[in-house]
C-alpha cells in the first residue's frame, strides 16, 4: 500500500513538472537542479510575486522563447537572442527596464487604471536618479534595491519591503551604512547615517512602527519615493504641511515666514528638528528655560513679550481645564453628572488643541482669543459640575426629612406595641 | 362602618376571611429572652422584597451591555427622577440583606434551631445564603465600573482553580476567557432571572417550613421550662408580633435612608480593560474573609477547604446528634462562635492590615 502511494505521488509529481515545463521552459529548467544550482528564484517568483500572480511570465521581462528548450533538453533554444532573450540588465539599465511596462499607460491600465506610470520620470528627478543617470554612479539605488527582484510584492502587502512599516528599514540598508554613504555629500556636507536611529526615537517613528498608525509618516512621506530628494529650505513646510496643514498655513501667514527666509532657516525644522521630531509640548513656547523663543528674542523685545503672553494664555487655559476636569470627574464618580458636562468639557479641550495650532501664527491676539473662549467654557462646565455636587446636599436634606417621618412612624408603632402588649397575657398563649 | 362590614362580607363569602382570621388569631410566636433573634428572618424577607421592587425599577432603564451599562446607570442616577435614590437603596439594602442573612444564620446556629425536625428549613436557609452571595457577586459587576470589573476578574479567577472543571467553570462564568461584555450580559441574566427564580422557590419552601413547624425554642429554654424554672410563654402573631416586625422594617428603612443620604452610593469610573489594576484590590466585604484566607494557604487547598466547609455547614443538622436529642451541645456552640470570630478577624485583617 505504502509502495503504491509512493509510486502514485511520483507519477503525479512528474505530471505536474511536465505541465510546467510545457507551459514555460524557463520554469522547467530553473526549477531543476540538473540545470541550475539555485532554484529559489523560481519558487520565490511563483509563490508571491505580484507579476506572477497577474500572469506576467519570465519572457515578458527577459525575452526568449518559453515554449522551447526544456523538452528538447537544450536551454539555448529558449534563451535565443534572436527571439529577444536579454537575460537581466546591468544596474544602470534597471529603471528603463522596469519602465518598459510601468511607464506604459495603456499597458498598466489593464491591471489597475489608478496605477501611476510616472515612476521613471520622478526617478530622474530624484537624487538617486541623478546620481545614476547624470553621475554615472551605479551604486545609486535602483528599482530592485527597494522592491526586490523575483519576489516583488505590492506596497499594501505587509511582507513587502515598501510596506509603510518596512520603508524605514529598506532605506536604512544604504542610509545607515557609513561605509556605503562615505562618498556622498549634500550641500557640501557629509550625509549623516543616523536618520534611522533618530526616526526610531521620534514621535513619527513611534506612531508608525510601534503603534502601526498608517497616518504617521515614514521616509517617503516627506522625501518622496521614486522622486526621493531632501526637501529644500523653502519646501519643508510643504512636506510637513501634507499632514499639519493648519500649522503650515498659520506659519506661512506669520511674520516668521519672511524672517526665516532671510535667515535661511528651514521652516518647521528650525524648532521641531527633522528625523528626531519629538512630540511637541507647551514648554517649547514662552520665555522660561528650555523655551525656543528666547533663543532669538531677547528680554524687552516685542517677540519676547509676545512669547510670554502666548505661554501665559495657554497655561491659563490648561489650569481652567484641570479645575473643570476635577469637578466633572468628582461629579461623575459620585453619580450626579450624566454626560453633558463631559461633552462641554470636550469642547473646551478642543480649544487647547486648536490654540496649539494657532500658536504658529505667533500672534498673541489670536492665541488669547481662543484661550479666552476655552477658559469661559471650562469655567461654565466647572460651575455646572459644582452645582451638581451641590445637589447632593439638597438630597441629603430631603432624606433627612424623610428620616424624621420614619422615626415618627417607628415611635407611633412602638406606642401601639406597648398598647396591645398591655392587653395581652403572654403566658396564656403557650 | 356599615360599608366596611359589607366589604368584609363580600370578600368573606368568596375567600373565607373568617378562616384566615381564626388562623391568625391562633398563631403565636415563642416569647423568651432570646426571641429577639426571631425578627431577623422577617427582616431578611423584607429586604429581599425591597430588592425586588427597587431592582424592577432599575430594570426599566438599565442596559446590560459593555457599551451602555455604565452610561445607563449614570442616566438612572442623573436623569431619572429619584433614580439616584432607588439605586442607593438597592445597593445599601443588598449589603444589609446579606449581613442580616449571615446574622440570621449564625443566630439559628447558636440556638441550634436547625435540630430535628427543622433540618430542611436549615438546608433551604443555607442555600438561600449562597444565593444571596451570588446576587451580590453578579450585581456588583452590573454598573460596569472599574472596581467592579477588576473585582469580578479576581473573583472569577478563583473558579479556575477548582480541580478538573475549573477552566470550564471559568469560561461558563465569563462567557469566554476574559471578563468582557459577554460576562456582563451573563451576570445580568443570573442576577435578574436565574437567581430570583431559584430564590423565590427556596424562599417559599423555607417560609412554608417555618409556618408549618413554628419557631424553634432554644434547648436551654426548653430545659428551664421542663425543670419548672421558667414558664412557656408566647406572643400572638397578630397583631403583637406583626407590629414588632413592621417596627423593625421601618427602622431598617430609616437606616437605609440614613446611609443613602450620608454616603450616596458612588458610580466610580467606567470599566477600562486596558487600565492596570490598582494595588490592594478587594472583593465585596462578605467575600473578604475567603479572599484573605486564600492569601495564607495554597489556593487549591483553600478553595477545596471552603467547598467542603460549605457542604458540611449545609448538612450540619445531621451531624449534631446531641442537639437532636434535646441536649445542650457546647462544642457546636464553640465551633459556631469560632467561625464567626474567624470571619470577623480575617475580614478586619483584609481591610486594616498594612499593605492590604
Amino acid at each position: 500500500m505504502k509502495k503504491l502511494l509512493l509510486i502514485s505521488t511520483g507519477i503525479l509529481a512528474l505530471c505536474v513538472a511536465d505541465i510546467d515545463a510545457r507551459e514555460s521552459s524557463c520554469i522547467g529548467c530553473h526549477r531543476s537542479t540538473d540545470w541550475v544550482s539555485d532554484t529559489s528564484l523560481v519558487s520565490t517568483f511563483l509563490a508571491a510575486d505580484i507579476h506572477a500572480s497577474r500572469g506576467i511570465g519570465c519572457e515578458d521581462c527577459h525575452g526568449g522563447d518559453p515554449t522551447k528548450g526544456f523538452a528538447e533538453g537544450d536551454p539555448d533554444l529558449a534563451m535565443d537572442p534572436a527571439k529577444g532573450f536579454a537575460s537581466h540588465p546591468e544596474r544602470a539599465g534597471i529603471p528603463n527596464f522596469c519602465a518598459r511596462c510601468h511607464s506604459d499607460i495603456e499597458f498598466m491600465k489593464r491591471f489597475d487604471p489608478k496605477l501611476p506610470t510616472d515612476q521613471l520620470s520622478l526617478y530622474k528627478t530624484s537624487v538617486h536618479g541623478k546620481l545614476l543617470f547624470g553621475g554615472k554612479d551605479a551604486r545609486a539605488a535602483v528599482c530592485t534595491d527597494c522592491h526586490g527582484t523575483h519576489g516583488i510584492l505590492p506596497a499594501s502587502d505587509s511582507r513587502s519591503r515598501v510596506y509603510f512599516q518596512n520603508v524605514p528599514g529598506t532605506c536604512k540598508v544604504c542610509h545607515s551604512n557609513q561605509a556605503y554613504m562615505a562618498g556622498y555629500r549634500y550641500k557640501g556636507n557629509q550625509i549623516p547615517t543616523d536618520q534611522y536611529d533618530e526616526y526610531l526615537r521620534s514621535i513619527h517613528g513611534q506612531m508608525a512602527l510601534q503603534n502601526g498608525d498608517q497616518s504617521a509618516p515614514v521616509c517617503n512621506d516627506c522625501h518622496g519615493n521614486h522622486g526621493a530628494t531632501p526637501p529644500n529650505l523653502a519646501s519643508v513646510s510643504a512636506a510637513c504641511g501634507e499632514c499639519h496643514a493648519s500649522n503650515r498655513d498659520y506659519f506661512n501667514g506669520s511674520p516668521h515666514k519672511k524672517a526665516w527666509e532671510e535667515l535661511g532657516y528651514p521652516e518647521c525644522e528650525q524648532c521641531h528638528g527633522n528625523h528626531l521630531i519629538v512630540a511637541a509640548t507647551d514648554t517649547l513656547i514662552g520665555v522660561a528655560q528650555g523655551a525656543l523663543c528666547v533663543q532669538c528674542h531677547d528680554p524687552g523685545t516685542g517677540g519676547y513679550q509676545a512669547a510670554a503672553q502666548m505661554k501665559a494664555a495657554i497655561d491659563s487655559l490648561k489650569d481652567a481645564l484641570a479645575l473643570a476636569e476635577d469637578a466633572v470627574h468628582e461629579a461623575e464618580t459620585r453619580g450626579v453628572e450624566g454626560g453633558q458636562a463631559r461633552f462641554d468639557l470636550g469642547a473646551a479641550k478642543d480649544k487647547l488643541t486648536r490654540v496649539r495650532s494657532v500658536v504658529h501664527t505667533f500672534d498673541p491676539a489670536q492665541v488669547t482669543e481662543i484661550t479666552s473662549a476655552g477658559i469661559q467654557t471650562a469655567s461654565t462646565v466647572r460651575q455646572t459640575a459644582l452645582a451638581s455636587l451641590g445637589d447632593i446636599k439638597i438630597r441629603q436634606i430631603g432624606l433627612g426629612m424623610a428620616l424624621v417621618i420614619v422615626i415618627l412612624v417607628a415611635f407611633a408603632l412602638w406606642r401601639k406595641i406597648k398598647q396591645v402588649d398591655s392587653k395581652t397575657d403572654f403566658t396564656a398563649q403557650g | 362602618m356599615a360599608r366596611r362590614r359589607r366589604l368584609y362580607k363580600w370578600f368573606d363569602e368568596r375567600v373565607d376571611l373568617q378562616n384566615l382570621e381564626k388562623f391568625l388569631s391562633h398563631k403565636t410566636v415563642p416569647y423568651h429572652r432570646h426571641s429577639i433573634w426571631y425578627y431577623l428572618g422577617g427582616m431578611s424577607l423584607y429586604l429581599f422584597v425591597v430588592q425586588v421592587v427597587t431592582g424592577i425599577l432599575l430594570l426599566l432603564y438599565y442596559k446590560p451591555t459593555a457599551e451602555s451599562a455604565y452610561e445607563s446607570v449614570q442616566y438612572i442616577m442623573t436623569e431619572v427622577p429619584f433614580g439616584w435614590l432607588v439605586r442607593s437603596i438597592h445597593s445599601y439594602a443588598a449589603n444589609l440583606f446579606i449581613g442580616l442573612v449571615f446574622i440570621h444564620m449564625f443566630s439559628v446556629f447558636i440556638m441550634k434551631a436547625y435540630r430535628k425536625p427543622r433540618e430542611l428549613t436549615w438546608i433551604t436557609g443555607a442555600l438561600l445564603l449562597f444565593l444571596a452571595m451570588g446576587f451580590g457577586f453578579s450585581g456588583y459587576l452590573l454598573p460596569w465600573n472599574q472596581l467592579a470589573y477588576l473585582a469580578t476578574n479576581v473573583g472569577t479567577n478563583f473558579a479556575a482553580m477548582i480541580p478538573f472543571v475549573g477552566q470550564w467553570v471559568l469560561k461558563f462564568l465569563r462567557g469566554g476567557n476574559e471578563v468582557t461584555g459577554a460576562t456582563l450580559t451573563r451576570f445580568f441574566g443570573f442576577h435578574v432571572a436565574v437567581l430570583p427564580g431559584l430564590t423565590t422557590l427556596l424562599l417559599t419552601i423555607h417560609v412554608l417550613f417555618v409556618q408549618r413547624q413554628g419557631m424553634s425554642v432554644p434547648v436551654s429554654i426548653e430545659k428551664e421550662i421542663a425543670q419548672g424554672k421558667a414558664k412557656r410563654m408566647a406572643i400572638p402573631f397578630f397583631p403583637n408580633y406583626l407590629y414588632r416586625d413592621i417596627l423593625g422594617w421601618t427602622l431598617a428603612l430609616g437606616l437605609i435612608v440614613l446611609l443613602a443620604s450620608l454616603f450616596p452610593w458612588e458610580l466610580g469610573d467606567k470599566a477600562d480593560m486596558l487600565k492596570p489594576a490598582p494595588p490592594h484590590i478587594k472583593p465585596e466585604w462578605y467575600f473578604v474573609f475567603m479572599y484573605q484566607t486564600l492569601k495564607y494557604v495554597p489556593k487549591v487547598v483553600g478553595i477545596f477547604g471552603f467547598a467542603v466547609a460549605g457542604i458540611v455547614w449545609v448538612l450540619l443538622p445531621f451531624f449534631d446528634r446531641k442537639s437532636n436529642r434535646g441536649e445542650i451541645n457546647r462544642l457546636y456552640t464553640a465551633i459556631g462562635v469560632a467561625v464567626v470570630v474567624y470571619m470577623i478577624v480575617l475580614t478586619a485583617i483584609g481591610y486594616l492590615a498594612p499593605g492590604e
